[in-house]
């Protein structure tokens, strides 16, 4: 019996279809409940399936064994029922044959033939047509004979898949004396003999359509189980998966950036597992969220809010006076020979000076004022809702105050003071760098005036000439970064040794309209107190990089010095944007030199550290400026990533006159080459200066001998391979 | 089963006297007599010199019959078995042929067919149902029926069932003397017979389930060219389910269902077929007719069938049964 393909086919698209319907994205995301689902359906279509197939396949095989075995019996019937038509001339109307088979729609007709093939009868429906001759059916007849079986049965033969069966129909005799040794237990000898043979069509079409239809239905009633276990098992794994699922809230919501989520405890041992390690992680980040917030908003040596976090809250004071009403006040403190401090008692005293200042600022100052160590020695304190009396009094008190102050350290004890400017503005006040200017100037007037005191503002000419130059130099330095107003010249830095790589160090120029080029000790102080350093260190470091891909894009081995200041070692982003300014431009990293002084390096070595090595995982190589220009332990060389020592040009400017400068170069350049470093000499003013480098064994040497800052960028001839 | 064993004419026996005499007219007296005598009253002749029992097989019904032979025909007969002839049959038959054989008693249709190349011979067949159909018959070969004689049988299916009025007879072609002889012993026990002529066994199917409505039983005649074993089965599956009785030709049909049985005895057998092989011989020819008959019939009753058919063994005899 066939299998109903059709059907079969029809329930196979609709498993497509169902398939199809799954939300499954190609790349993008998935849902494992979905793709739980999914396998589950693939799984249930799988086995609905081979369920469905092999009840087909059993259930044909059953109907065909049956009709076989029927056919066995069928023979035996028909055999008898067509006896009159062997026995008797005019023995078709004693034939019941129509009427036996009439209920029986498997059998499709009967038909008798004698030995000559002729037909004696043929009943039920029209025999299919038949490619079997007569011969054909005779030699099946007698072929079941010889083999001693009672019929033969052909399947396919005829087309609607009726099986045809063939069987003799024989007379037999006991032989002529059989019946005196007749046995009931063996069966006597005979002599058989054929005398027709009847055919017959067994058709299980009505069977393969009752088979069909259970078929059908208990294909839906499989399928209806199915469906409900479907149902049952996406409740199921909906339910598995909820612990999942209750992550998925708390993982967006700290996705966004929220870290103050929490992951309910569940019941499953390995997601309260996830869960438990997911609150240690979102504590460990919100712990790490607020203490890079505290880095980026406050000093990291003092604690107090830096620059940036005081000119935000000064804006926004500036703000709600303006809502508000009222004035505010902001005190700038310098404190009075700091430097003295720092450079003969060393960074680490001076450290610690700064933060019991901060100590000392942070106790008289109520919680509502901010408090910001502004740079270096500058601190500034804004005093909310305080005019000219409150600020006074407390400057005064801070005065007293650093009267009495000393620190002891070695033996040593060391007293500073505070010069404090004070300004006091209100909502009208244009801007945070008028405030900050104002103030800076009553500072710069409290210095002037012996130091140790306070000056309240007051705008004089000469002040405000001062102030407005200030702030002309602040918005002029804005524009020429907006503008690209800046230039780029660059100072040759030569081999003492004969070598194919061009260096140079970048220098910074500010053209004016008038023609004027004003170098960067003019308007460097200026940026660096409106807080513009990182923003000109990122512009040039942009221009430069552009500028060194070009040259080398003309098959010029170069490498660039960049400086670097301080506020750029505090940019968050200047790694991003070195790394995307190699990568950009293609350029070896090699071949780029970041210089830093030796003062800025030890003073934010803690902030340095971070973006130096950053910079040197990149590729990128260091250089230490103005080496031995301040008085340095040593011993932080051994950890800074440095590749070059520049030494101060304050060694080299008179080396040829002066031996203790020549001593100092060579203690220098031992040092150095102890550390495995590389030694520059700036300020090389001739050739003498040159030999004695060279002599001294100094690798690099760079001064006006050597090459002025060009922005040209012309191969110079060598010097000092010749000096 | 009962088995009963019965005498077809008057015993004579032996007085002192004028009852030897009387005894002696009335033997010789039935000496003249067609029917046949009991084996049991025939003096065995002292010698079977010149008798040869030819037996076709080792069915138990040619080996009773054979020993029968040889023990009422005394020493000096010879025996020889089909199967077992040394150089096969030729040297057989040129034994037989020999002068010291006169006589042949051939026991059963092969023995038959391979005594008919005899020559000079006086053959007599026994245990041969379908001596026509073989061609036995000749001058020269003579044959006793294989069949026991109808009457007696007959005269007890009528005792045990007095409602019996019609049986079928279902027969091949060429069997007329015996429907005949059917016919006579049947009025004689009264009831009638209806004889069916077929061809093959499926016929004698076909003739019986077509009797049914009209008979009361059937008389299963061993002509094996209209029977084969599962015909024999089936019609006496049918008669049992039919309800109607079956007179069998072997004592195993019994078990089959059928009423009775009625077999011939194997001393019969041997008795008439020696009378045949001593009678003076007309020339070479065997006298007498074609077939002699036999004297007795050793008949069985199903007590089991009996009793389904609501049947009771009549009172006043003295019947045994053997049931099944």
């Amino acid at each position: 019996m066939r299998i109903d393909l059709p059907t079969l086919k029809r329930h196979a698209r609709r498993v497509g279809l169902a398939l199809r319907r799954l939300k499954f994205r190609r790349g993008g995301e998935r849902s494992l409940a979905d793709r739980l689902m999914g396998l589950l359906l693939l799984a249930t279509a799988f086995m609905y399936i081979t369920i469905n197939a092999g009840l087909w396949w059993t259930s044909a095989r059953m109907i065909d064994d049956s009709l076989a075995r029927q056919a066995e019996r069928w023979v035996a019937e028909f055999d008898d029922l067509g006896t009159p038509l062997f026995v008797s001339r005019g023995g078709q109307q004693l034939v019941r044959v129509d009427e036996r088979i009439k209920n029986f729609p498997e059998i499709a007709y009967v038909r008798y033939f004698d030995a000559r093939g002729r037909l004696l009868g043929s009943y039920g429906s029209a025999p299919p047509k038949s490619i079997a001759t007569d011969e054909d059916r005779r030699a099946a007849a007698e072929a079941a004979l010889a083999e001693g079986r009672r019929y033969v049965i052909e399947r396919g033969i005829s087309p609607g898949g009726v099986a045809r069966v063939v069987a003799p129909v024989s007379v037999r005799a006991i032989r002529a004396d059989g019946l005196f040794g007749i046995s009931l237990a063996e069966v006597p000898s005979e002599s058989v003999k054929v005398v027709g043979y009847l055919e017959f069509g067994l058709d299980g079409a009505a069977y393969r359509e009752a088979f069909v239809r259970s078929m059908q239905l208990g294909g839906l009633v499989i399928a209806l189980v199915f469906a409900l276990a479907l149902v049952a098992g996406r409740r199921l794994i909906l339910r598995a998966l909820a612990p999942l699922r209750a992550l998925q809230m708390p993982l967006a919501r700290l996705a966004q950036g929220e870290t103050d989520v929490q992951v309910a405890p569940a019941g499953d041992r390995e997601i309260a597992a996830i869960g438990s390690a997911l609150n240690v992680t979102i504590t460990a980040i919100r712990q790490r969220d607020e203490e890079l917030r505290r880095l980026a908003e406050n000093d990291p040596l003092t604690g107090l809010v830096n620059r940036g976090s005081f000119m935000r809250e000064l804006e926004n004071e500036r703000e709600r006076l303006a809502a508000t009403g009222g004035h505010s006040a902001v005190m700038f403190f310098d404190l009075d020979q700091f430097k003295y401090v720092n450079d003969t008692l060393g960074h680490a005293v001076g450290d610690r000076l700064l933060m019991q200042v901060a100590n000392v600022l942070r106790g008289r100052t109520r919680g509502s004022d901010v408090v910001s160590r502004f740079g270096g020695d500058e601190f500034l304190v804004l005093a909310r809702d305080a005019g000219v009396t409150e600020a006074s009094a407390l400057a005064r008190s801070l005065n007293e105050i650093m009267r009495d102050f000393s620190l002891v350290e070695g033996g040593h004890a060391v007293t500073v003071n505070f010069s404090i400017g004070i300004t006091v503005f209100d909502g009208r006040t244009s801007s945070n760098e008028e405030i900050l200017a104002q103030a800076d100037m009553a500072c710069y007037a409290a210095k002037t005036r012996g130091r140790n005191r306070f000056q309240v503002y007051q705008p004089g000419e000469e002040e405000r000439a001062r102030m407005t130059t200030d702030i002309g130099w602040s918005q002029l330095v804005k524009e020429a970064i907006r503008d690209d107003r800046f230039r780029l010249v660059y100072q040759p830095i030569e081999d003492v040794r004969p070598g194919a790589v061009e260096h140079y160090e970048v220098l910074l120029r500010l053209p004016t309209d008038s023609g004027e080029v004003v170098m960067p000790s003019v308007f460097l102080p200026v940026a660096q107190r409106f807080g513009l350093l990182a923003e000109i260190d990122r512009w040039v470091i942009s221009h430069a990089l552009q500028t060194l891909a070009a040259f080398r894009a003309e098959g010029r081995n170069i490498c660039f010095s960049i400086n670097l200041s301080a506020q750029g070692l505090e940019d968050a982003a200047l790694l991003e944007l070195v790394g995307e300014l190699l990568q950009q431009h293609r350029l070896p990293p090699e071949a780029v030199v970041f210089e830093i002084t030796e003062q800025t390096a030890v003073r934010y070595l803690d902030h340095a550290r971070h973006v130096l090595q950053g910079l040197v995982a990149l590729g990128c190589r260091l250089a230490l400026d103005d080496f031995g220009k301040g008085f340095s332990s040593l011993s932080y060389l051994k950890h800074l990533p440095v590749e070059f020592i520049k030494i101060d040009g304050a060694f080299v400017c008179n080396l040829g006159d002066d031996p203790i400068d020549q001593a100092m170069v060579r203690a220098i350049v031992q040092v150095a080459q102890a550390l495995g470093k590389r030694t520059i000499a700036e300020f090389v003013q001739d050739a003498r200066a040159v030999q004695l480098l060279r002599e001294a064994g100094v690798d690099f040497v760079q001064g006006y001998y050597i090459g002025r800052p060009d922005a040209e960028l012309l191969p110079l001839p060598r010097v000092a391979a010749s000096a | 089963m009962d088995r009963t064993a019965c005498h077809g004419s008057p015993c004579g026996s032996v007085c002192h006297g004028w009852k030897r005499a009387l005894v002696l007219a009335l033997a010789l007296g039935l000496a003249a007599c067609t029917a046949t005598r009991g084996p049991a009253d025939r003096p065995i002749e002292a010698s079977g010199a010149g008798i040869a029992v030819l037996v076709s097989g080792e069915e138990l019904a040619f080996q009773g019959v054979a020993r029968e032979l040889l023990r009422q025909a005394g020493p000096g007969a010879q025996r020889h078995n089909l199967g077992d002839a040394t150089g096969g049959q030729a040297a057989l038959i040129r034994k037989l042929n020999g002068p010291e054989v006169s006589q042949v008693i051939a026991v059963g249709l092969p023995a038959a067919r391979m005594a008919r190349r005899l020559t000079g011979k006086r053959v007599v067949f026994c245990q041969v149902f379908n001596y026509q159909e073989a061609g036995l018959v000749s001058p020269t070969m003579k044959g006793v029926s294989a069949m026991p004689p109808l009457a007696e049988p007959f005269r007890l299916w009528k005792g045990i069932d007095p409602r019996l009025a019609r049986i079928g007879v279902i027969t091949g072609p060429q069997l007329a003397p015996l429907v005949r002889e059917a016919r006579a012993a049947a009025r004689a026990a009264g009831f009638e017979i209806e004889h069916v002529e077929v061809h093959s066994d499926k016929e004698t199917l076909y003739a019986f389930q077509r009797l049914l409505p009209r008979i009361q039983g059937l008389w299963l005649v061993p002509d094996n060219r209209v029977l084969s074993a599962a015909v024999i089965r089936d019609v006496l599956s049918l008669a049992v389910r039919e309800g109607r009785q079956v007179l069998g030709f072997r004592h195993e049909l019994l078990a089959l269902g059928a009423l009775l049985s009625a077999e011939s005895d194997p001393a019969d057998v041997a008795a008439q077929a020696l009378a045949r092989a001593r009678a003076r011989p007309e020339g070479s020819a065997v006298p007498g007719p074609a077939l002699t008959a036999l004297t007795r019939a050793d008949v069985r009753i199903n007590r089991v069938v009996l009793h389904s058919l609501g049947l009771v063994l009549p009172a006043g005899e003295a019947w045994r049964a053997n049931a099944h």
